[in-house]
C-alpha cells in the first residue's frame, strides 16, 4: 500500500506560565501506521495529545492534516479533519444506552416527529457500526453503566470512528490512551486485533502507553519523549525495552544540581512502619520501613498507587487492609488533622488546589498548621503572626513584597516555599513531599534540594514522590518501587552508590 | 504586580463603597420624608435592627465558609414560641432553654452536613420545615402572647442605656465578639481558610468538620438570640414573625460585601450591610412603598452582590 | 504479557466491584419507592379505613396531586441537570396572579380567554429563561438565583393585585377545576398530559439525553460539542411553563388571583421528586420516578389529614423525608468538598 504522511506537526511548542510542558515537537504520522509514543510522567505526552484534539492551543508550532493546516478549537473540530481520541478517563455517559453514547450529539440525523429521536433506527446504526469494529454482539440498548470496562472500550472505539467520519477523510487518526490499564490478557488480544484491523483499512493509530511490552509488540514506529522534548524516534522491530528505557529516563543531570553531596545516611531508630498496606483498587501489600532522618523516595507511573499510599499515610484516606505503625503504636488516622496530631504532614502535588490557600497572604499560609502552638490561650497575636512568617520568608529567601501579601502573587518555586515553611513551622518529624519540584523554576528547585538535605539532617523524615526518575534516586536514601499496586522493588540509594536509572526503570513498567 | 494592586484596592473599596451607599441612603429618605430622621425614629431604627444584625452576624461565618443556612428565620420564629410558651415555667431558664435550642439547631444542620455530606442550602431547608411545623404546634397555629407577669423578663432589654436601647448594645457586643474570633483567634483563621480553600484547609490539618460544627451550632444562637429580641419588642411569639428575615440577612451579607462563595469577608461588612438594609426597609416603609417592593428589591440584590462577588476565576468550574 | 500476573488485579478487580454495585443500587432505587408507595398505603388503609374507599383513592388523591404532579415535572429536569429549584412558590403564584388579570374578572375589563392562558405560560416561560440565562451566563449556583427569584416573583406577583385579590369570572377557566371528565376534574387530565409531555421530552428526545448527561458529568457533554449552556436555559424554560400551568390551575380552583396560590408548594415537590428517585447529584432518576413520587406525598398528606394528624405536621414531616433520602442515597465519594 502506498503510504501518505497524514498527519505531522513541527515544532510545536507549549507553554504554561512559565513552564516549558512541549519544546519544539516534530512528528509525522504515515497512513496505515501504528505509532507507539512513550515517556515518563509530565513528559509531554498527555499535553501533546491535547493540543491535537483542540483542548488547549500550541503556544507555536504548526500541524497538518491530510495535507492541510489546521488548529482545532474543540474536540469536533479535530473530528472534523478526521482525529479522533479513546480517553484515558472513560467519556460514556452511564446512563445512556450504547447507541446514545455512540450517536452523542449526533442525534439530529435521527429526527422523528419534529424534536423526537428514532431510537430503534440509531440501535440499528449502531449495531453496524460496532459490528464493524468486531464488536456486534453487544446489544446497542443496553446502558452503558452495565458493561464492563472491556466492553466500554469498545464502544468508545465505536463512538470515536463514528465521529471521525464526520470528516469524511480517506485516512483517520485515532489517538489511545492508556487504553489497556485495565484489561485481561483476552481483551488485549481482541484491542490489537481491532487496531490492527484499522491499520489494514489505511487508518492510523498512535498508542500512548506505559507498558513497553505492549507498544513493542503493536507499533511500527515508536516516539520517545523526555521532559518536554522528543528524544528520538525508533523503528520498533530494532527496538528492545534497554533502549527504550535509557531514552526515556537517562538523563546526566550533575549531582551536584541535586546536592548529592550534602546526603546524610539515616538515623538507626523506625518513625514509621507500615505492614501490609492496602487500599482497595490503588494497592495491596506495602511495606516499609522509615528511619530517622530518612529520605525515602517512591517511584512509579500512573496507576503504580504511589500516590494513593501517600494519601493514605497523611490520612486522607482510610486503608482497606493492613496497619501503620509509629514508635511502637499502631496508628488509625481519621483525617489529615489526625495525622498532624501525630508528626506528619505533607506538601501536597497540586498546589494550586490543595497546597496553597491563595487569597490568603503569606503569614496567613504558613502558621495554619501550628495553630494550637502559636496562641496564647485563645488570643492568636498578629504580631507573632507577623514574626513568623518573617522568619521563614528570611530564611527560605521567599521573594515577595513582605508577610501580608497574597500568596497568589508569587511565583510557582515561591508559592511552594510557603508551603513548606507551612510544613516545617507545624513541627512535624515525617514530612511527605508529593513532587515537590513540580512547576518550580530550576533557581528555586535547587533551594528546594538543599532545603531537604537540611531537613534530613535535622532528624525529620521525609518520603519524597520525584517528578522524575533521577530526581527521586538522587534525593532519596532508599527508593521504593511500585507498578501496578504492587512494590516491586526496594534498593538502597547511597551517596556515592546510586543506582542506575536505566535498572530501576525496569521496576516501574 | 498591578493584579495584586487592583485586588487591594477592591477589597479596601468595598467598605468605602458601602459606607457612602449607606450615608446616601439615609440622605435620600431623609429628603422624601423628613420623619425618617426624626430622634426617636432612630431610636425605633436601633432596636429594629437588633434581631437582623444579631442574626446576619450569625450566618456570617457561614457564609464565609461558602455555605448557606435557610434555617435562620425558621430557628427564630420558634425561638420566639418557646420563650414566650416557657416564660411562666422557667422564668429566666427559658433564656437557657431558647439558646440552647439555637445550639441544637445549628448542631443538626452541622452534622447533617459534615457527616452525611448533605449540601447545607438542603440540610439547613429541611431542619426549616420541622421547625415550621414544630413552631405552629407549640403556638397553637397563632401569636401567643408574653404574660404580663412574665414582661419582667424582657423588659430589661427594652428599656435604654443613654441614648441606646439595651437590645440594641447587646447585638453590638455579638458583633464584637464574632470580630474578635474573626481577626484574633485560631477559629478566625480556620474559618477564612476553610472559606478560601477546602481543600487546601484539609491537606494543612485543619479540623474542618468540627469547625463547620461550630460555626454552625454558634450561628444557631444567634438566630435564637434574635427571637428573644423580637418577643422584647413584640411581647409576644409567633411561628412566621421570622419568615421574612432569612432572605433579608443573607442579602444583608451579601450588600456588605461579603463574597457568598467564601473566604472573603468581614463582620463589619455586614455592620454595614445590615445597616443598608434596614435603611432601605425602614425608608420604604416610612415613604409609603408598598411591603412586596421588599421582596423584589431584596431579592434582586442578592443576585447582584452575588455576581459583583463570586469568583469567578476557575473557568473550569462546574456551576451547578 | 503483563496483565496475567496478579499486578493488575487490584485495580481491574475494584472497577468490576463497583460496576455491580452499581447495578445493585440500580435496582434498589427502582423499587424502594413503589415498595413504599404501597407501604404507605396499606398503613394508612389499616389506621383509616376511609382511606381504602374509591372515592378516596380515585376522586380524592387523583385530583389532589395534579398540581403537585405539574410542578414535579418541571423540577425534575432541574434536578436531574444537578441542580435545583427554589422558586417554586413565587413562580406559581406570580402565573396564578398575572392570569387572573388577563382572564375576565372582576378587577379589569380584560377579557382574553384562551389567549391569556397562552400569555401567562409565555411569560412564566420568559421567566424561566432568565434565570437560566443568569444560572449560565452570570455562573451562579441554581440554589441562589432561584432562591430569590422565587422571592422577586412573589412580590411581582402581588404587584399585580396590590392587596385586593380579583376574583375570577371567567367560566371556561373555573370550568377547569368544576368540570369533570370520568370522575376528574379537567384539571387533573392537563396534569396527566404535562406528565406525558415530559415522558416524551425525557426519553425520545435528545434534549433529554443531554439533561442526563449534563447531571452525570458535565464535561463530557461540553468536549462533545453539545451546546450545555442551552440546554440549561431550555430546562429553566420547561419548569417556567410548568409553574405557569401550575399557577394558572391554582387560579381555576380558587376562584381569584392571590399569591396564596403558590403556597405550600415547593416542600411536596422536592420532597415528590426526591423520594421518588431521583438523585439531587443529578444523571439518574426521572420523570416516572417523580410520578410515584408525587403519589407517595399525597397518598401521604391525604393519609395524614385522615388518620386525623396535625396539618402543621405536613411541612416538617417532608422536610425529614428529604433529609432522609439524600443521607440514606448518598454516593459522594469521601472527599468530595460539599459546600
Amino acid at each position: 500500500m502506498e503510504h501518505t504522511t497524514i498527519f505531522s506537526c513541527k515544532n510545536i511548542t507549549k507553554d504554561f506560565s512559565g513552564m516549558r510542558a512541549l519544546d519544539s515537537i516534530d512528528m509525522d504520522i504515515k497512513s496505515g501506521e501504528i505509532v507507539g509514543l512513550i515517556g515518563e510522567n509530565g513528559a509531554g505526552k498527555s499535553t501533546l495529545l491535547k493540543i491535537i484534539m483542540g483542548f488547549q492551543p500550541a503556544t507555536s508550532g504548526e500541524m497538518y492534516m491530510n495535507g492541510e493546516r489546521f488548529s482545532p478549537a474543540g474536540t469536533r473540530d479535530a473530528n472534523y479533519k478526521g482525529i479522533g481520541m479513546v480517553y484515558q478517563e472513560q467519556s460514556l455517559i452511564t446512563n445512556l444506552t450504547v447507541a446514545q453514547n455512540i450517536y452523542f450529539g449526533f442525534e439530529k440525523k435521527f429526527r422523528q416527529f419534529g424534536i423526537g429521536v428514532n431510537w430503534k433506527e440509531m440501535n440499528e446504526q449502531a449495531r453496524r457500526v460496532l459490528a464493524e469494529v468486531g464488536s456486534g454482539e453487544i446489544a446497542p440498548g443496553k446502558k452503558a453503566g452495565e458493561l464492563n470496562f472491556a466492553t466500554r472500550q469498545m464502544v468508545e472505539i465505536a463512538k470515536v470512528l463514528n465521529s471521525v467520519r464526520l470528516s469524511n477523510a480517506d485516512h483517520y487518526l485515532i489517538l489511545l490512551d492508556e487504553p489497556t490499564s485495565l484489561l485481561n490478557d483476552n481483551e488485549i488480544k481482541l484491542l490489537f486485533k481491532q487496531v490492527q484491523k484499522l491499520k489494514e483499512e489505511g487508518h492510523s493509530i498512535v498508542f500512548v502507553s506505559h507498558r513497553l511490552d505492549e507498544v513493542l509488540e503493536l507499533t511500527d514506529r515508536i516516539y520517545v519523549f523526555k521532559d518536554g522534548k522528543g528524544v528520538g524516534q525508533v523503528e520498533t522491530k530494532k527496538a528492545d525495552e534497554a533502549t527504550l528505557y535509557e531514552m526515556m529516563v537517562g538523563r546526566s543531570t550533575s549531582g551536584e544540581y541535586f546536592k548529592i553531596e550534602k546526603q546524610k545516611e539515616p538515623g538507626d531508630e523506625i518513625v514509621l512502619e507500615v505492614k501490609d498496606l492496602a487500599l482497595k483498587g490503588a494497592f495491596k501489600e506495602v511495606s516499609f520501613q522509615l528511619h530517622k532522618g530518612e529520605a525515602f523516595g517512591i517511584c512509579g507511573v500512573v496507576g503504580s498507587g504511589k500516590e494513593e499510599l501517600c494519601s493514605v499515610l497523611i490520612g486522607d484516606d482510610k486503608p482497606t487492609a493492613g496497619t501503620i505503625w509509629q514508635n511502637g503504636s499502631q496508628r488509625k488516622f481519621s483525617s489529615p488533622a489526625d495525622a498532624l496530631k501525630h508528626g506528619i504532614i505533607t506538601v501536597p502535588k497540586e498546589r494550586r488546589v490543595e497546597g496553597i490557600v491563595e487569597i490568603r497572604s503569606i503569614g496567613d499560609n504558613i502558621i495554619i498548621s501550628n495553630l494550637d502552638e502559636i496562641r496564647q490561650g485563645c488570643y492568636l497575636s498578629p504580631g507573632k503572626i507577623k514574626d513568623i512568617g518573617e522568619q521563614w520568608i528570611d530564611r527560605l529567601s521567599i521573594k515577595c513584597t513582605g508577610v501580608d501579601a497574597l500568596v497568589q502573587s508569587l511565583s510557582g518555586g515561591n508559592a511552594q516555599k510557603v508551603v513548606f515553611a507551612r510544613a516545617l513551622q507545624s513541627s512535624c518529624r515525617i514530612l511527605i513531599l508529593n513532587h515537590p519540584t513540580r512547576g518550580v523554576d530550576v533557581g528555586a528547585k535547587e533551594e528546594i534540594y538543599t532545603l531537604i538535605r537540611e531537613i534530613t539532617a535535622q532528624g525529620i523524615s521525609v518520603i519524597v514522590l520525584g517528578d522524575t526518575l533521577d530526581e527521586c534516586i538522587a534525593l532519596s536514601n532508599t527508593v521504593m518501587v511500585m507498578k501496578d499496586g504492587f512494590v516491586t522493588k526496594i534498593v538502597d540509594a547511597p551517596k556515592y552508590n546510586k543506582p542506575d536509572q536505566v535498572k530501576v526503570a525496569q521496576f516501574m513498567m | 504586580m498591578m493584579q495584586l494592586k487592583n485586588k487591594v484596592k477592591i477589597k479596601v473599596n468595598s467598605t468605602i463603597i458601602g459606607t457612602i451607599a449607606l450615608i446616601l441612603l439615609v440622605g435620600i429618605f431623609g429628603m422624601v420624608n423628613s420623619s425618617f430622621l426624626a430622634s426617636n425614629n432612630i431610636g425605633n431604627i436601633l432596636t429594629d435592627i437588633s434581631p437582623l444584625l444579631t442574626m446576619a452576624i450569625g450566618v456570617t461565618f457561614i457564609i464565609m465558609i461558602g455555605s448557606t443556612d435557610l434555617s435562620i428565620g425558621a430557628v427564630c420564629s420558634m425561638s420566639s414560641v418557646l420563650f414566650v410558651r416557657y416564660a411562666e415555667l422557667l422564668g429566666p431558664g427559658a433564656y437557657l432553654l431558647v439558646i440552647v435550642f439555637g445550639l441544637f439547631s445549628g448542631l443538626i444542620v452541622g452534622l447533617l452536613h459534615t457527616q452525611f455530606k448533605v449540601p447545607s442550602f438542603i440540610a439547613s431547608l429541611g431542619i426549616m420545615s420541622v421547625w415550621q411545623s414544630l413552631s405552629l404546634v407549640f403556638s397553637n397555629n397563632g401569636t401567643i402572647q408574653l404574660n404580663p407577669k412574665q414582661w419582667y423578663l424582657t423588659d430589661w432589654m427594652g428599656s435604654k442605656f443613654g441614648l441606646l436601647p439595651i437590645v440594641f448594645l447587646i447585638s453590638i457586643i455579638v458583633a464584637m465578639v464574632y470580630l474578635f474570633l474573626q481577626t484574633r483567634t485560631s477559629f478566625g483563621k480556620k474559618v477564612f481558610t476553610i472559606g478560601a480553600n477546602e481543600r487546601s484547609a484539609v491537606m494543612s490539618g485543619i479540623p474542618c468538620a468540627r469547625t463547620k460544627v461550630l460555626i454552625f451550632s454558634l450561628a444557631g444562637a444567634c438566630y435564637a438570640a434574635a427571637g428573644i429580641m423580637f418577643v422584647t419588642k413584640l411581647a409576644s411569639g409567633s411561628p412566621n414573625l421570622g419568615d421574612d428575615f432569612t432572605l433579608l440577612a443573607i442579602a444583608a451579607v451579601a450588600l456588605g460585601g461579603t463574597s457568598l462563595s467564601g473566604g472573603r469577608g468581614s463582620v463589619i461588612n455586614t455592620l454595614i450591610g445590615v445597616a443598608i438594609a434596614m435603611v432601605i426597609r425602614n425608608g420604604m416603609t416610612v415613604t409609603g412603598v408598598d411591603g412586596f417592593w421588599q421582596k423584589i428589591v431584596f431579592g434582586s440584590i442578592i443576585i447582584i452582590a452575588a455576581y459583583m462577588t463570586t469568583d469567578r476565576s476557575n473557568k473550569e468550574q462546574v456551576i451547578k | 504479557m503483563q496483565n496475567s500476573s496478579k499486578e493488575s488485579i487490584t485495580i481491574a478487580e475494584e472497577f468490576i466491584r463497583e460496576t455491580k454495585k452499581q447495578e445493585q443500587r440500580a435496582i434498589i432505587m427502582k423499587l424502594v419507592p413503589i415498595v413504599l408507595l404501597i407501604a404507605l398505603i396499606i398503613i394508612f388503609g389499616s389506621i383509616t379505613p376511609q382511606f381504602l374507599t374509591v372515592s378516596n383513592l380515585y376522586s380524592n388523591i387523583l385530583e389532589q396531586l395534579s398540581i403537585l404532579l405539574v410542578t414535579s415535572m418541571g423540577t425534575t429536569f432541574v434536578i436531574l441537570m444537578g441542580g435545583i429549584d427554589l422558586s417554586t412558590e413565587g413562580m406559581v403564584g406570580f402565573a396564578g396572579c398575572f392570569v387572573g388579570l388577563l382572564v375576565q374578572n372582576s378587577a379589569n375589563d380584560m377579557n382574553l380567554g384562551i389567549l391569556g392562558i397562552i400569555i401567562t405560560i409565555l411569560f412564566s416561560a420568559l421567566i424561566g429563561a432568565g434565570i437560566g440565562l443568569i444560572h449560565t451566563k452570570l455562573r451562579l449556583p441554581s440554589f441562589i438565583i432561584t432562591f430569590s427569584a422565587g422571592y422577586i416573583a412573589q412580590g411581582l406577583g402581588v404587584l399585580t393585585y396590590k392587596g385586593i385579590p380579583a376574583a375570577i369570572l371567567d367560566e371556561g377557566i373555573r370550568n377547569l377545576y368544576f368540570h369533570k371528565i370520568a370522575g376528574l376534574p379537567v384539571l387533573t387530565w392537563i396534569a396527566f398530559v404535562v406528565f406525558f409531555i415530559a415522558l416524551f421530552l425525557e426519553k425520545k428526545t435528545a434534549f433529554g439525553r443531554y439533561v442526563f448527561a449534563i447531571g452525570d458529568n458535565e464535561k463530557i457533554p461540553v468536549m462533545s460539542g453539545v451546546n450545555v449552556n442551552k440546554v440549561k436555559i431550555l430546562v429553566f424554560v420547561w419548569t417556567g411553563i410548568c409553574f405557569g400551568i401550575a399557577g394558572i390551575m391554582g387560579a381555576a380552583k380558587l376562584g381569584t388571583s392571590q399569591i396564596y396560590i403558590g403556597q405550600d408548594l415547593l416542600f411536596p415537590t422536592l420532597t415528590a421528586v426526591v423520594v421518588g428517585g431521583t438523585s439531587m447529584s443529578g444523571g439518574q432518576g426521572g420523570v416516572v420516578n417523580t410520578l410515584i413520587g408525587v403519589l407517595i406525598v399525597t397518598v401521604l398528606q391525604n393519609g395524614m389529614v385522615m388518620a386525623g394528624v396535625p396539618n402543621e405536621l405536613q411541612k416538617g414531616v417532608q422536610g425529614l423525608i428529604i433529609i432522609s433520602v439524600i443521607v440514606l442515597s448518598r454516593r459522594r465519594s469521601r472527599k468530595q468538598i460539599v459546600k
